[in-house]
Parts: structure tokens; C-alpha cells; sequence
């Protein structure tokens, strides 16, 4: 049965802490012989979000209004035809939320709501919120290295004009933009938007100083998240990855786990079938120990959480990114024998799924599956 | 800043957008709580040097350490890429020493406060002539100060004795009441505001309130509220509090003519004291920041919803009867009424009120009590519990 109805046309209250952002991709995979994996995304909507959200402490008449609101998806209407033929009110019609933070207006369905009335005038309603139809060509990161296509650089001279190229950057004050070829950065002291061929002065705080010259920089008005608001917030090293045997052709995931971590080891081996009875188990592949992470980031603090947040999301669920995990799960590329992965001295890992908590003010968790797979 | 003597500390109460007044209380307290718990990372207390140098080519090559000389060290595994500095660790302070095997130490140069993208990081030595193998500079030891979060809201109570009078009996300490007459639900969730000294609170309400009354003495009371939000301080309370009416006279119950009515049906026809309590649930709902965060939301609830209210009265006298033992199940039904009187002087303006409230409890015998002792008389106790919403 339907709750009085009401005149609410949208949800007037906010949710509690403890809210929780799930993000879901949905891949094809195809495995071969050394443990060699390539995925690839199913559709432009392959990239799930779904947030789960409690609303607490509701008096009977804004539990009415919230569930009106929500049963009023699905009241059936008189079919109706267009011009073309087809009914125009059937779908179910999607609605606008602004979800917590830090993620951005989206459309959503609601097909799983309940009520729990916990006391006279006081009520308590979940809801799951599904994101509807979000497409990962909405997402406009830059990879490993500059981009010059949706990527900005900045004719760095410290306290003087600074020119910008390529595109225009939006950094807000305390960004940090890196030096080319080290690791080198400073801070931004304030807040540095210029338009693509112009100049503003660039006042920096470099610790270890900073060279004049051209440098790159994410932070430009081409970029753009799926769920995420105000990706300009965020900032990471720009260049590709510097190794001792070069520079590396993904991101590396800058951001240690909570200090407890469980890692479990299920090596790949084949299993002979002859008979029920008799086995022989037999070393398979070069790289048999690759490895599955359930991998937790409690508090954090809003910015941090935005930061992994869009680094997971600009990887869309399939893409690898380098990660160091501990110092004891180190191979080398010198070690003669066959380590796994295979004469690597760092780890690659895709993140098809991960959840975001928001705790409390400035407290966030994210947990998030790291699965191996190699780099070549 | 100087201590301020009990008489030079105002303790005030309002309802909400509402005149209140001083209380004359015999003690406060005022507490605040904090939820927090520090934050580890995985190997934030092990630094990883993978390069001396500011990371341009990830090849170890240690140098020659000299004694004082600084050195710019590429936090990371062996071969890089570097990673960067916890963001679990609040502060490196200057000088803080990095033991590694072998009895070697280094001590960072400078304080640090990693931000997420501290790759690089200067470091010292206090004597010179030795160098650290690759393997060794994988793990410097080293013990910073670490972050912590905060895992719920901040929340404080309050917790008032005092002499209950005609002003503060019908208004902030009436959990019952109704600071509007006309609202619907006839629930009361308004706030109270406030202060202690010079630190103004505008968010209290209150879960508890109880009393007792014996013959011959005057009535003490106490209260519990629970406090949210800011707390501010107000050097200027304390100038004009001498002028307040505190020090008006107010009228304050007393036994003498306060009476208990319903006792003799619980066999207790000599009441030597009562005590009353009522009690609510109280729970805060917090708002979560949207895309923005904002920062004014979440600090303070939108609404403190009040739950189960329960009142509870308890009598004490000569006797017992009936007994729940044998006559209680389901609940052995009483009814109680105390009518509260100061000492009703008809020769005087102050304690001339006469009745002043009527506290009443329609519940079940909770328990009760036979107890005597040598030098002293058999005394009957029962507690009535009522669950008033």
C-alpha cells in the first residue's frame, strides 16, 4: 500500500553518517598461459555506482514526505503514446541527487527503500540509490605522462608571470605541481585559474626548490569525472613513473593501506584428472603468485579520500596501476631466478570494485579489491 | 586568567529563542567527549631510501656520509618508483632519528607534516666516514607523531544539582512540557541554551531529571543534559551576572507541608521520604555534507528525537503491602501523586508560594524493599515505574 501521499518532489532531507558509495565494473577478461590477464570493459555504462543511505531520526512527517517521494517512481500511469507510436510514461523516471561528499549531482532510481519505525514520531529509512546510465567517456584524466590533449603546462618562473599552454588550468591555492624528470614539487600558495596563452604571476613554496621551466599540469578545465565533484581538487605526479630502468606506462597508486592487512596466498598450479584418487599437482605459469587484495584506507581525510577516490574511478574498474604493497613482497630485475611476478621489482594491480564510507567529518574509509596482473 | 570562586560562576538556562534565568545550583559540571582514534598506515614508521638524489634516475648510490652534512634522500622501494611519506603521521619533528641495521642512524633535517606528496625528504648525519648498503637504507626505523580522526561527533554533558524553584520547574527542567502550546506531536524537542562561567553553550537538552524530599528539609534536585555543538566563551557574562535575578527570592519546595497521596493503598501510611526521576532517550540525528562539504553541517543535529520517557517514584515507610512476590506478575498497579510546597509563610513575600507542582507517577511496583537494623526500625521502600511516552 502506497503512504499518503504527499506534494514532495524531491528528497528535503539528508542522509547520516555511515553513508556508503559502491562502485562496480563490469569486465571480460581473458586469462592466458603465464597468468598473462587483458580485460576490457563490457559497455559505457560498465562502471556501476550505487549508494547506500540511511536516513535517520525522521519525524512521521518527513518520513512521509521522503517515502511519498520514493513510491512515486513506480505509481502507474494512464499508458500513454507519442507521436511516433511508443509510450511515453512508462519508464520509471529517474531523479536528481546531490549525494554526500565529494561526489557530484547525478541521476539515480530507487527500487529498494524500507521504513523502520523505531519509536512514536521517530523513523528510520534505508535506501539504495542506483546511479542511472553513468558512461566512462564522462571521465577526462590524464594517464602516465602528459597529455598535451586535455593536459596544460605552465612556463614555471617563481614569482614572476608564469605563461600557460596547451590547455586552461584551474589549481586551486595549496595545489602541487611536480618538476619534470624528478620528483621535485611545490605548493601552490593561491589560487592560479589562467586561460591557455596567458600569463598570471605563480608564487610557489618548494622545499627542495624548483627550477624555472616547463612543466605539466592535470589540473585544466578539460577534465572531467563520472561521479566526482570538482576533480580539480585533486593532483598527482604527472609524468610517468620514474624507474631505474626507465619510466613506467601506468599511474602508480600513491596511497598506503590501513596498517592491518591480511594477504592471502593462492598460488595457480595445475591439477591432474586421471582418476579420483591419485593427483599430481604441477607448477604452472611464470607467474604463479600474483595476488588478490581486499585492501582497507580508514581515515582519511576529505582531500585524501577525493584523491583515491578519482584515482580509482579514472582507472574505470580495468586499467593497471603500480602499487607497492610491502617491502618483504619485493622482487628485482637483476634476481636470477624466476620471481613472480616475473622479473618485476614492482606489483601491477586493476581495481574492478571498491566502496567508500563516509564516517564522520573529515574520517572516511575505502575498501577496494586489488587484483595482480602483469605488465606486459 | 585567574580561578574563579564557586560565587563568580553563573550557571544560566533558556529555552530556546525564550527569556531564561540563573539557577542556583550547588554544583555543575560541564564535559565534553572527543571519539578519536590515531591512524596507522602500513610501514609508516619505515623509511625507504631508493635514491640519493631528487629522484631523477631510482639508482642507489650511497654517499660517503659526513658529519652535519645534509643529504637529499627518494622516499621508496629499491629501483623505484618512490612512494611517498604516510599521510597517517602528523609530524616528523626536526632531528627525529632513523635507525637502520647494523647500528646506523640518520635524523631528518627539517619538520614535516606529510600532505600525500612527499617524495623527497632531507636528512642528516651526525658522524661521518660510513656509508648505508641498498638493502639497509630499505629499513630505517623511526617514530613520528601520528594523526588521528575523529570517529563520531563531539559530544558533552551537563550535569546540574540544584535547588528546584517556581522559575526553572516549569520550563527547561520539565521534560514533559511544552515550550509551545500548540505544537503537534505534543512532543517537545526544543533546545536549551546557555551557560557556565563565560562558556555559552546553544545546544543542551535534557535526558534526566530527579528529586528528592524528606520531612524537614528543603528539596535538592539534579539534571542531566546532553550538549552539542560550539562552545563559546564570554568574558562580559560575568560582569552584569551580580545584577541577575539570582538573587531575588525564590520559593523552594520543602517537606514540611509536600505530601504524598496514594501511599496508603502500597500499606505505608507514615512516608518518611520520596524521590522522583524521570528519564528520556534522546538520540541526535547528524546531517552528512553534500558535494561541497560544507562545513556548518554535521557539527550540531538537526534534531535530538526524544524516545521512551519513563518516570519513576520511590516511598519510603513503616510497612509493605501488598507484596509483588506473590502478587505481581504482569505488573502490581499503583498510583502516586506528590504535591510539592514550599513552606507556605503567610507572613512573608519569599516561601509563600504555597503548592508549587504536582508530580505524578501511574505505573507498576518495580520493586520493593523490608529492611531494618539494630538501633533502628523496620522500614518499607517501594519503586513505581510509569512509562509516560
Amino acid at each position: 500500500m502506497d503512504i499518503k501521499n504527499t506534494d514532495a518532489s524531491s528528497i528535503e532531507v539528508l542522509p547520516s553518517f555511515g553513508a556508503t558509495a559502491s562502485f562496480t565494473s563490469l569486465s571480460n577478461s581473458i586469462t592466458y598461459g603465464d597468468n598473462h590477464s587483458q580485460r576490457h570493459l563490457r559497455g559505457i555504462n560498465a562502471l556501476k555506482m550505487s549508494l547506500s543511505l540511511n536516513f535517520n531520526e525522521l519525524t512521521d512527517i518527513e518520513n512521509q514526505r521522503l517515502i511519498s517521494f520514493l513510491q512515486s517512481h513506480f505509481i502507474y500511469e494512464l499508458q500513454n503514446y507519442d507521436s511516433a507510436g511508443f509510450f511515453d510514461n512508462k519508464r520509471i523516471t529517474p531523479f536528481d541527487y546531490q549525494p554526500f561528499y565529494p561526489y557530484k549531482q547525478n541521476k539515480f532510481n530507487c527500487i529498494d527503500f524500507s521504513q523502520d519505525r523505531s519509536y512514536y514520531n521517530v523513523n528510520n529509512v534505508k535506501a539504495t540509490f542506483t546511479a542511472v546510465a553513468p558512461s566512462i567517456l564522462s571521465s577526462v584524466e590524464s594517464g602516465p605522462d602528459h597529455n598535451p590533449v586535455i593536459d596544460g603546462t605552465i612556463a614555471v618562473v617563481d614569482g614572476a608571470n608564469s605563461t600557460v599552454g596547451g590547455n586552461s588550468l584551474n589549481l586551486p591555492a595549496n595545489s602541487v605541481v611536480y618538476h619534470s624528470g624528478d620528483y621535485r614539487n611545490a605548493t601552490v600558495d593561491s589560487d592560479f585559474n589562467v586561460a591557455v596563452d596567458s600569463a598570471q604571476a605563480l608564487n610557489i613554496s618548494a622545499p627542495f626548490g624548483f627550477p624555472d621551466g616547463t612543466i605539466s599540469c592535470n589540473q585544466t578545465s578539460l577534465r572531467n569525472s563520472i561521479y566526482i565533484h570538482n576533480p580539480n581538487d585533486c593532483f598527482y605526479y604527472p609524468y610517468a613513473p620514474i624507474h631505474e630502468d626507465g619510466t613506467l606506462s601506468v599511474r602508480m597508486f600513491d596511497f598506503r593501506p590501513s596498517e592491518s592487512v591480511s594477504i592471502s596466498n593462492s598460488p595457480k598450479y595445475r591439477q591432474s584428472t586421471i582418476d579420483d584418487i591419485y593427483k599430481k599437482f604441477s607448477k604452472y605459469g611464470f607467474n604463479p603468485n600474483l595476488m588478490n587484495l581486499r585492501l582497507s584506507f580508514n581515515g582519511r581525510s576529505d582531500l585524501e579520500a577525493k584523491r583515491i577516490l578519482l584515482f580509482l574511478e579514472a582507472h574505470l574498474g580495468y586499467k593497471k596501476f603500480g602499487f607497492h604493497l610491502l617491502r618483504d613482497y619485493v622482487g628485482g630485475t637483476s634476481d636470477t631466478t624466476f620471481h613472480s611476478p616475473h622479473r618485476k621489482s614492482l606489483s601491477f594491480y586493476y581495481c574492478p570494485e571498491w566502496q567508500h564510507t563516509f564516517n564522520y567529518k573529515d574520517n572516511h574509509t575505502i575498501s577496494a579489491s586489488f587484483i595482480e596482473c602483469i605488465d606486459y | 586568567m585567574k580561578f574563579l570562586p564557586y560565587e563568580d560562576v553563573p550557571l544560566y538556562l533558556a529555552v530556546s529563542g525564550q527569556e531564561g534565568e540563573h539557577i542556583f545550583a550547588e554544583s555543575a559540571t560541564l564535559s565534553i567527549e572527543h571519539s578519536t582514534a590515531p591512524t596507522r598506515h602500513i610501514e609508516d614508521n619505515i623509511l625507504r631510501i631508493c635514491e640519493f638524489g631528487t629522484g631523477s634516475t631510482m639508482i642507489y648510490d650511497s654517499p660517503d656520509f659526513l658529519a652535519n652534512e645534509t643529504y637529499t634522500g627518494v622516499v621508496g622501494p629499491s629501483g623505484g618508483p618512490p612512494m611517498t611519506l604516510s599521510t597517517s603521521i602528523f609530524e616528523i619533528p626536526s632531528g627525529t632519528k632513523i635507525t637502520f641495521p647494523n647500528g646506523k642512524h640518520l635524523h631528518f633535517n627539517s619538520t614535516i607534516h606529510p600532505n600525500g606528496h612527499d617524495y623527497l625528504v632531507e636528512l642528516y648525519s651526525k658522524s661521518g666516514g660510513w656509508n648505508l648498503t641498498e638493502g639497509e637504507a630499505q629499513s630505517g626505523y623511526f617514530e613520528p607523531i601520528y594523526n588521528y580522526v575523529t570517529q563520531s561527533p563531539v559530544q558533552g554533558s551537563l550535569s546540574v544539582n540544584f535547588y528546584i524553584n517556581t522559575g526553572n520547574l516549569q520550563s527547561f527542567f520539565n521534560i514533559t512540557g511544552l515550550s509551545n502550546p500548540n505544537q503537534y506531536p505534543p512532543i517537545d524537542e526544543e533546545k536549551i541554551t546557555g551557560y557556565l562561567g563565560e562558556f555559552v553553550f546553544s545546544d543542551a537538552y535534557l535526558t534526566s531529571f530527579q528529586f528528592g524530599l524528606s520531612p524537614n528539609s528543603i528539596s535538592q534536585a539534579s539534571a542531566n543534559f546532553q550538549v552539542y555543538g560550539t562552545l563559546s566563551k564570554d568574558s562580559s557574562i560575568t560582569d552584569s551576572y551580580f545584577s541577575s535575578s539570582l538573587y531575588g527570592q525564590q520559593s523552594i519546595p520543602h517537606g514540611q507541608y509536600s505530601a504524598v497521596e496514594g501511599s496508603e493503598d502500597l500499606g505505608l501510611n507514615h512516608v518518611t521520604s520520596f524521590s522522583y526521576a524521570i528519564n528520556v532517550d534522546r538520540s541526535p540525528r547528524y546531517s552528512i555534507p553534500t558535494g561541497v562539504n560544507d562545513d556548518n553541517i554535521g557539527l550540531v543535529p538537526d534534531r535530538v528525537s526524544k524516545k521512551s520517557t519513563t518516570v519513576q517514584m520511590s516511598i519510603e515507610g513503616e510497612n509493605l503491602d501488598p507484596n509483588i512476590l506473590s502478587d505481581g506478575f504482569n505488573g502490581k498497579r499503583a498510583n502516586l501523586k506528590a504535591s510539592i510546597r514550599d513552606l507556605s509563610y503567610s507572613w512573608a513575600e519569599e516561601n509563600a508560594n504555597g503548592f508549587m507542582h504536582m508530580f505524578e507517577c501511574s505505573g507498576i511496583i518495580k520493586n520493593q524493599s523490608l529492611s531494618v537494623n539494630s538501633a533502628g526500625y523496620l522500614n518499607g521502600a517501594i519503586s513505581v515505574e510509569q512509562l509516560l511516552k
